[in-house]
């Protein structure tokens, strides 16, 4: 039988560009030929998971994996409540924060709706807007930076949905609390804008908000945060999303229940508990950031270093032979084209060896010594 | 008939009793989407030949679609057949060829080649078999009888998609500052490139500046759009090619100033449009000397065979628009040498597998497939089917392209393809030798084989 599988396929899927994971270690290893492999291509934390998260993933009895997690994190929202001073039911958990960007378009965008967001930040928004048949307005960046004026300018009434990455992903730019306030204020909630703070922990800044104390004065205005950064349990899949209980009641209608496992559920909720995990953490970041910058200048590279536990780099070669060429010498970054940034690669911070590793094989491939 | 668009198509049966029905509807078809006598004329001509051809190779009765579509600057004429019925040799463009035989004018598909600028057969899993006829328009107006902008000076500068009025401007400028060599002769007519742009199939960046507002600054009161002429510096030209490529023209520079600033603008501006399609790369042998450092590596030089005599180096430029995860390739061992210099060259990761015809059962006949492009005298063969007279096909072959003055021969093996590689043997007793590598550009990575002209030796060509 002849099935033309393609002539079910939407217009919009068609066109779609498939997104393909990175292959294991092992198979990666084996294919460039390199004894050794540092992932810094993906945010994750050098330190890893809290030692009290790690108890449990230990501890989990095998026998509990044949029984179904809690549908909607039950623990893990009320301990954010109390956290938060919020209702429980102001929070939605996802299997990580990607999954929570699904729920939201999924809960306010219809046929001939749009998203605004900035060109040059995390893909999954426009990712999501797209494959649902959402156009995505993508504002150029200003300064490496999300331009409020000109996302404002984008607005018109089909736009559901405004996405701010705070801090960016790739550039580390924030808004403040007052431009952020500014921005929310001159929208008045005509549509909803989330604040994806995914490396909320990392940025010690005073003028840097917290936008779970606006959720109150902002019924429109939905925060993402994740387990998989500062936390360490990007591989347990588990985020979140909070907002006005009305909000948060709309959004809840496209949740997938029980799409965070038992695991993640109970080492995110210890993670939580740990004091010590966060300043250990933004320790080495700051440091081994500082380390990484002051070297890449000694190259003469030019960095894009802001918050979070990432700095991008401008090379001289296209940033798809940069890391062709990274990952014969065991050192995993992003390739920035496909976040339209040709020629920029974006390293994560890891530890001191993975540094000096990332430091080493620039040299060499760039064919460069110290202030060259 | 149907009609959908751009595109009409004819539902017959391979009968001649039905030629002038096809003919008609042929015929009728170009002339509606608005193509001279002159694209008719040639459309069914080459459309007969194609319709006799199918009718003696195939059995009476059998379904065949015609299918004529309006790309605006070109009308294409497809002929879909079932496959079922058909011996794969008679797919051969040489396939009524006895060695023997003299003269060439009974050959029905190569008259038709003859008529039009393309011609080829396509091998779609999904559609099936099919004769593809492609006759460009004829535009009266070339490029050099027009004047075009005198060399600007910018200043600041925009990047942005031209509409048609600057498409033209900008091909007059490519024009009067750009040779052959690095923007193709059949797009040496500004109205050529904008219908290009028109069809959806080419895409065109400017970098403009100077003059006032970009016309798209402000409206007027009334809500017209405010017309400011504004300078072109430079540009640059795209198209979408299979399902992982992106080819690329360019980049012109016309503000020579600020030229390292432009090029690097267009092509920044060039990648983050197609940085999030499903194109895996972007590539060119049209690369100017304006191209800027750093963004494109050089995959390698094809020298092509000019009508005077002497050869033309042309160096191919590339870029991975995403992140390599490697793969596995298949190769004859005799291959293995060229592909791990060049994979070594290029830091790609690849494992290859060789493979060789170690005796098992081989169909009889092979089937090439074949692109012409007339104006460049440039062939490209693709294998659609192994067989044991591979040989004696890849000969035929290059004995009817060499006769009808194609001067440079190509052979396309797509290394995803295990039983692709099995024709290398055959391809280098005929004068073959790799000369390109592709990385992505079939199901894996393509490797190019040029056919050596004996007269100049070995050419570029390495094994």
């Amino acid at each position: 039988m002849s099935v033309q599988l393609e002539r079910l396929v939407p217009e919009h899927i068609r066109k779609f560009e498939t997104y393909i994971p990175s292959k294991p270690d092992r198979e990666l290893m084996k294919l460039f030929g390199c004894s050794r492999l540092f992932r810094l291509n993906n945010n994750e934390n050098p330190l890893g998971p809290p030692p009290a998260s790690q108890e449990i993933m230990k501890k989990f009895p095998p026998s509990r994996a044949s029984l179904y997690p809690s549908g909607d994190s039950y623990y893990m929202r009320m301990r954010l409540g109390e956290k938060f001073g919020l209702h429980p039911d102001q929070f939605l958990f996802g299997n990580g924060a990607n999954e929570a960007i699904a729920f939201v378009i999924k809960a306010f965008c219809q046929e001939g709706d749009n998203i605004v967001t900035a060109d040059k930040t995390f893909a999954v928004y426009e990712w999501v807007a797209q494959f649902s048949g959402f156009e995505a307005r993508l504002v150029p960046l200003r300064g490496f930076a999300f331009d409020d004026e000109a996302m404002l300018g984008n607005i018109d009434r089909r736009t559901k949905i405004a996405f701010v990455c705070n801090p960016n992903n790739p550039t580390g730019t924030y808004w403040s609390k007052e431009r952020l306030c500014r921005f929310l204020d001159a929208v008045a909630g005509r549509l909803i804008v989330v604040v994806d703070e995914a490396y909320f922990e990392f940025v010690e800044e005073e003028d840097y908000p917290n936008a779970m104390e606006l959720l109150t004065a902002y019924p429109n205005l939905v925060v993402f945060r994740t387990f998989s950064k500062m936390y360490g349990l990007a591989g347990l899949r588990i985020g979140y999303l909070a907002g006005s209980l009305e909000a948060v009641s709309i959004i809840r209608r496209t949740c997938v229940v029980y799409s965070v496992n038992a695991v993640a559920q109970e080492a995110a909720l210890a993670a939580m508990d740990d004091e010590e995990h966060i300043p250990r953490t933004r320790a080495i970041v700051r440091d081994e950031k500082g380390f990484l910058v002051e070297e890449a200048a000694r190259l003469g590279i030019e960095v894009q270093a802001g918050e979070g536990c990432y700095v991008m780099m401008k090379l001289p070669m296209s940033d798809t032979l940069a890391y062709r060429k990274l990952m014969s010498r065991g050192v995993m970054v992003r390739s920035m084209t496909a976040f339209r940034f040709p020629n920029w690669i974006r390293v994560s911070i890891g530890t001191h060896e993975a540094m000096e590793a990332v430091i080493e094989s620039l040299r060499s491939i760039l064919g460069r010594e110290e202030g060259v | 008939m149907s009609v959908s668009g751009r595109k009409v198509s004819l539902k017959s049966v391979l009968d001649e009793a039905f030629l002038p029905m096809v003919l008609s509807f042929a015929e009728e078809s170009v002339r509606a989407f608005g193509f001279g006598p002159a694209e008719v004329n040639r459309m069914r001509l080459a459309s007969e030949e194609v319709f006799l051809y199918l009718c003696r190779i195939g059995t009476v009765g059998q379904p065949c679609e015609i299918e004529v579509s309006n790309g605006v600057y070109y009308v294409k004429a497809r002929f879909l057949f079932d496959t079922v019925a058909f011996d794969p040799y008679v797919l051969n463009f040489t396939a009524r060829i006895v060695p023997d035989e003299k003269g060439l004018e009974n050959l029905g598909l190569l008259i038709a080649s003859r008529s039009v600028d393309q011609f080829y057969i396509q091998r779609d899993l999904k559609e099936g078999l099919g004769f593809v006829l492609l006759k460009e328009k004829i535009y009266e107006n070339a490029a050099e009888a027009v004047s075009a902008d005198a060399p600007p000076a910018l200043g600041g500068f925009t990047v942005e998609s031209p509409d048609s009025a600057m498409i033209k401007r900008f091909a007059r400028s490519v024009c009067r500052s750009y040779d052959e060599t690095f923007f193709p002769s059949r797009y040496r007519c500004p109205a050529k490139v904008a219908d290009m742009a028109a069809s959806g199939d080419y895409h065109a960046i400017v970098a403009t500046g100077g003059g006032g507002a970009p016309a798209s600054a402000g409206r007027a009161p009334e809500g017209r759009v405010k017309r400011v002429a504004r300078d072109i510096g430079g540009g640059l030209l795209w198209r979408p090619v299979g399902k992982g490529m992106v080819e690329f023209f360019g980049p012109y520079i016309f503000d020579t100033l600020q030229g390292k600033k432009i090029a690097a603008g267009l092509a920044d501006h060039f990648l983050g449009q197609v940085a999030k399609t499903n194109a895996t790369f972007a590539a060119t042998s049209y690369a100017t000397p304006d191209l800027p450092a750093g963004y494109f590596e050089l995959l390698g030089e094809i020298e092509y065979r000019l009508p005077g005599g002497g050869v033309r180096p042309c160096p191919f430029f590339y870029r991975q628009l995403h992140e390599d995860m490697g793969s596995q390739v298949w190769s004859h061992p005799d291959l293995v040498p060229f592909l791990r210099a060049r994979y070594d060259g290029l830091v790609l990761p690849r494992e290859i597998l060789t493979s060789t015809w170690e005796g098992e059962r081989r169909d009889a006949h092979s089937a090439l497939t074949v692109r012409f492009d007339r104006s460049a005298r440039t062939a490209r063969l693709r294998p659609a089917w192994d067989g044991e007279d591979a040989a004696r096909n890849i000969a035929d072959h290059v004995r009817v392209l060499t006769d009808e003055g194609f001067a440079n021969i190509f052979f396309e093996m797509d290394l995803g393809q295990p039983w692709q590689c099995l024709m290398t043997p055959a391809l280098l007793e005929n004068g073959f030798a790799p000369a390109l590598l592709l990385p992505d550009a079939g199901d894996g990575d393509v490797v190019v084989l040029q056919l050596n002209d004996p007269a100049l030796g070995k050419g570029n060509a390495e094994t």
